[in-house]
C-alpha cells in the first residue's frame, strides 16, 4: 500500500507544481478578465446562426420536403471511409 | 376558448408545422390572401429549415460525411420525430445520435450515430458554464494522510463518449483543415471532450484512464479511483489539471458516513 500512497503523493505534487507556475490555473475555462465578455458558442465559429434571413428564405424557396430516393444516399466524405472501417474483431472482456 | 381547446389548437398547429398535416388547423385560420394550407406549408418549411440549420451547426462532421441532401432529409425526419422542447435552438439535437442509430438509410454507416454523439458532446462543451476552478493553493495545504480521500470534480464541459468505432479518427479527419481520410480504420474510441481556454478539445482515453475518470465522477476518492498502482497516475492527473479538465476538490470529512460504492 505504501507504493500506492507514494504514487498519489507524487501525482498531487505534480499537480500542485502546476499551480505554482499558474499554467493550470490559466487552462481552466473560467470567468472572462475584467472588461471582456464571454460569448459561448463562439468556439463553433458562428455556424449556428439560426433564424437568419438565409434560413427563412431557404424554407420559402423549397417547393416541398418529399423524401426522394437520392436524398437517402450519402454523398459526402464518408466515401473516404467506405467499407474500410472495421468494428473490433472480438468484444473485449 | 377553454384551456383544453387552446391545447388542442396548439397541437393541431404543431402537426401542421412539423408533420405537414394542415387539415386539423386550417379551419381555424381566417381566410384572405393565400389559401390557409399554403400559408401553413410556408410556415412549416421555414420552421423545418431553422431546425435543420440548428442541427447542421451542431453536427458539421456528420454533415460533411453524408452530404447536404442526405443530411437535410435525415435532419428533417428527426425534427418531426423529436421536436425541440426548449425555445433555445442550441438545445435542439441531443437525440440526433440515437435517431441515426435507428435510421435505416444509415445502416451501412454504423459509426455515424456515434460520430453524431461525439459532435453533440462538443456542442454541449462549447456552451457549458465555467464551474469552480481547481484551487492549487488549497491543494498544497492538504495534509499527506488526507490526499487519498480527496474527491475531485470536473469542469462542467467535460464528458466521455464511448464507441465501438474509430470515431475520434473520423472526427479529426473531417475538421475543416483535413480532407476526410482517417488516420486509422480500426479502434474502439473512448473520447474525452472538454473546453479549454474557449476551444473544444477531444482526445482518446485508454481503458485505465476512462475507469479513473468514471470513478472520480462517481464520487470516489483519489485512492480508490486510482486502482492498482501499476499505471502512470501522476502523468495523467497532471495532464487533466494542466488542461483545465479537473475542477474543485473536497475532502471527505473524517468520521462522516462512508462513501457508497457503485
Amino acid at each position: 500500500m505504501n507504493s500506492k500512497r507514494n504514487l498519489i503523493r507524487s501525482a498531487l505534487a505534480g499537480v500542485i507544481a502546476l499551480g505554482v507556475g499558474s499554467a493550470g490555473a490559466q487552462a481552466h475555462d473560467g470567468p472572462a478578465p475584467a472588461g471582456k465578455e464571454k460569448c459561448y458558442g463562439i468556439a463553433k465559429k458562428g455556424q449556428n446562426d439560426c433564424g437568419t434571413a438565409t434560413h427563412a428564405c431557404a424554407g420559402l424557396a423549397k417547393k416541398d420536403n418529399q423524401p426522394d430516393e437520392w436524398k437517402l444516399v450519402a454523398k459526402g466524405t464518408c466515401e473516404k471511409l467506405g467499407g474500410n472501417l472495421k468494428a473490433p474483431a472480438a468484444p473485449k472482456k | 376558448m377553454s384551456a383544453g381547446g387552446l391545447r388542442a389548437l396548439q397541437e393541431a398547429f404543431a402537426r401542421a408545422v412539423l408533420d405537414g398535416d394542415p387539415d386539423p388547423v386550417a379551419a381555424f385560420i381566417e381566410p384572405g390572401g393565400e389559401e390557409a394550407k399554403r400559408r401553413l406549408a410556408i410556415y412549416g418549411r421555414a420552421v423545418t429549415a431553422n431546425l435543420v440549420g440548428a442541427l447542421r451547426g451542431a453536427h458539421p462532421v456528420v454533415l460533411r460525411l453524408v452530404g447536404d441532401a442526405y443530411f437535410h432529409e435525415a435532419a428533417s425526419r428527426y425534427a418531426r420525430a423529436d421536436p425541440p422542447r426548449s425555445g433555445d435552438l442550441n438545445r435542439f439535437g441531443s437525440g440526433f445520435g440515437a435517431f441515426l442509430e435507428g435510421y435505416e438509410p444509415a445502416a451501412a454507416m454504423p459509426w455515424l450515430a456515434d460520430v453524431a454523439r461525439l459532435e453533440w458532446a462538443c456542442h454541449e462543451a462549447s456552451m457549458a458554464g465555467d464551474g469552480e476552478p481547481l484551487d492549487f493553493e488549497a491543494l498544497a495545504h492538504v495534509p499527506l494522510e488526507a490526499q487519498g480521500e480527496l474527491r475531485f470534480s470536473f469542469h462542467p464541459s467535460v464528458s466521455v463518449v464511448k464507441s465501438a468505432w474509430p470515431i475520434l479518427a473520423i472526427w479529426e479527419a473531417n475538421q475543416p483543415d483535413r480532407e476526410g481520410t482517417p488516420d486509422r480504420d480500426v479502434g474502439e474510441d473512448t473520447v474525452l471532450v472538454w473546453r479549454e481556454s474557449g476551444t473544444v478539445r477531444a482526445v482518446a482515453l485508454s481503458a485505465r484512464e476512462v475507469a479513473f475518470i468514471e470513478a472520480l465522477a462517481s464520487g470516489l476518492g483519489l485512492d480508490e479511483a486510482a486502482g492498482e498502482p501499476d499505471w502512470d497516475l501522476p502523468a495523467f492527473l497532471e495532464q487533466l489539471a494542466s488542461h483545465g479538465v479537473l475542477g474543485a476538490f473536497r475532502r471527505e470529512i473524517p468520521g462522516g458516513p462512508p462513501p457508497i460504492s457503485p
